[in-house]
């Protein structure tokens, strides 16, 4: 700051304004509504940990809200859970008594479409998938047809024939096989 | 060479002096001049109401305050025009002020820092003044360093400016659109003038005057009001105002000025005639303006008293008028005759300010402008 050599009122005046406005009375104006801002600022600041969990409770009712409003179809994905496996084990007990239980009378409707013409069965027993047949065929021509069609049925897991005559004359052939 | 240039106004109640001047130094060129009267109108207005103030005097003072409030929106509004139109940058204005009420005080202290001295100057200059210091606006500046009982001091002038005289002007500026930024005093203007223009003349080695006397007095001679300043060396030692009512004496004024014009034209039969009837008039003339003029010759007389009284003996040396009426006709011999003190009308060692081609009609009324010419001298 310069001397003063020269009488400025204007200068003296507004600096005197300005003075003013920052006099005791405005400080304390100033000074309080700095400490309400501080204290309002401290209580949020300070209440920040309630608030947090007031907030994760609120999301929590919220998603239990959501979970209960889905409860019928939970109760509907258990009841489908519940018959599926219920239908597996009836599916299970199926196929066991399918294996167990093997019905000729389906199996003889196939073989008669597989056997060659003149062919006599002598015997036919199915004991679970073990089949075993005597059949009688009148040429070895027929035998011939009567393995392919066995085959070509695909019914068995393998046809084999032990012996074959070539004879032209009827012949008894006796299978063991296994149905698939 | 550059000439710094400036708009400054000179405000002393409703009259406003308003110049455009390039500075350079001590030479002034003032480039434009005008001047801003209230309408005589209004004032007579004013002033017929308070005359008719009667037994209801409460009703008639409220009416006329509203007149008087009437009346100053009035004036600030052809005031503002009047500024618009002689394309004055009022944002740029410099101003100096005059009002009555305005108190000095000169004051020694130690030297001390700038800061500390405003803060002394600001927060307790109350105890430099016994009235009410709140109802004043308060500035100062330093005069000059001394030495006093063998220690370095600074002699202090401070300035009290009545509060509500501050905030009439502030408010009418406002008004007009702007808040200036320097704003003196009229007055120290003065002082600043003659103290440099006589320091000008003692430093300078081919000037043909006897070495101009410092201890001066300085009258300024407006139509209501006459400001006294005393200088002490070039430095201020007195200032003081006293109300007047000088406008009675245009007629006077205007009365000799008109007998000298017919002088000059009259035929040369009518000129013993002419010389007897000048002769009175120019006696009636000075009688009536010395009559005037008493209250102002007998404050000088008491100032200068008091001068010498501080100064051992010592009798100012020189007094100088300017103002709107150091041009009354006589008025230097009435001064000297009546205080014994060489008087001029103008300014020291013949110094002039240069008027502009267009502003030469303002030339003859150069010795009026003294606190314009200071405002113009003013640094910062």
């Amino acid at each position: 700051m310069r001397e003063k050599k020269e009488f400025n009122f204007a200068q003296h005046w507004i600096d005197g304004l300005a003075r003013e406005s920052e006099s005791p009375t405005e400080w304390k104006k100033r000074a309080l509504l700095w400490g309400i801002g501080s204290l309002l600022l401290l209580g949020v600041v300070g209440s920040a940990p309630w608030l947090w969990e007031y907030k994760l409770k609120r999301d929590i009712t919220l998603v239990d809200q959501q979970i209960a409003a889905l409860g019928d179809i939970t109760i509907q994905v258990n009841q489908l859970k519940a018959l599926k496996v219920q239908a597996e084990g009836q599916q299970q007990l199926l196929d066991l008594m399918k294996k167990s239980t093997r019905d000729p009378g389906p199996i003889l409707e196939k073989l008669k479409k597989a056997l060659p013409i003149g062919t006599v069965v002598n015997t036919f027993s199915l004991q679970e998938s073990a089949l075993t047949m005597a059949v009688s065929v009148p040429t070895p021509v027929d035998v011939a047809r009567l393995w392919v069609s066995l085959l070509d049925s695909g019914m068995f897991q393998e046809v084999d024939i032990q012996t074959v005559s070539l004879q032209d004359k009827v012949q008894t052939l006796n299978f063991n096989l296994k149905l698939k | 060479m550059f000439k710094q240039k400036q708009w400054l106004a000179v405000i002393r109640g409703n009259h406003w002096i308003v110049a455009k001047v390039a500075r350079r130094k001590f030479n002034l060129d003032i480039l434009r001049l005008s001047e801003f009267r209230v309408e005589p109108e209004s004032e007579f207005e004013s002033e017929n109401g308070q005359e008719q103030l009667g037994e209801n005097v409460l009703a008639q003072k409220e009416g006329v305050q509203e007149e008087g409030l009437l009346s100053a929106g009035k004036n600030t509004a052809s005031l503002k025009e009047w500024l618009h139109k002689n394309g004055v940058p009022v944002k740029k204005l410099r101003i100096a002020v005059s009002c009555p009420g305005v108190i000095t005080r000169m004051i020694t202290l130690p030297l001390m820092s700038a800061q500390d001295l405003d803060r002394l100057l600001t927060e307790q200059v109350d105890q430099y003044f016994t009235l009410n210091i709140k109802d004043y606006v308060v500035d100062y500046r330093v005069l000059e360093r001394l030495i006093e009982d063998g220690e370095m001091r600074q002699r202090v002038l401070l300035a009290a400016l009545p509060k509500y005289q501050w905030e009439t002007l502030w408010s009418e500026w406002e008004n007009i659109g702007f808040k200036p930024k320097v704003v003196d005093l009229a007055a120290d203007g003065l002082a600043r003038l003659y103290s440099q223009l006589t320091l000008k003349g003692k430093s300078g080695k081919n000037t043909a005057e006897l070495e101009t006397p410092l201890d001066l007095a300085i009258v300024e001679l407006s139509a209501d009001r006459v400001e006294f300043i005393l200088l002490e060396h070039g430095v201020v030692f007195l200032y003081s105002d006293l109300e007047v009512s000088l406008d009675e004496l245009d007629q006077v004024a205007t009365a000799v000025n008109g007998t000298t014009q017919e002088l000059g034209d009259g035929q040369m039969e009518e000129a013993e005639d002419s010389d007897l009837k000048t002769e009175r008039l120019h006696a009636w003339a000075k009688a009536e303006i010395e009559s005037t003029l008493g209250n102002i010759l007998q404050s000088v007389s008491e100032f200068f008293g008091f001068f010498a009284a501080r100064h051992f003996g010592k009798s100012i040396d020189r007094i100088y008028l300017t103002g709107d009426y150091s041009d009354l006709p006589f008025i230097q011999e009435i001064f000297e005759s009546n205080l014994e003190v060489f008087t001029q009308v103008g300014f020291p060692n013949g110094w002039s300010p240069s008027f502009s081609k267009k502003m030469s009609n303002h030339q003859k009324n150069a010795m009026k402008y003294g606190s314009l010419y200071g405002l113009a001298l003013r640094e910062g």
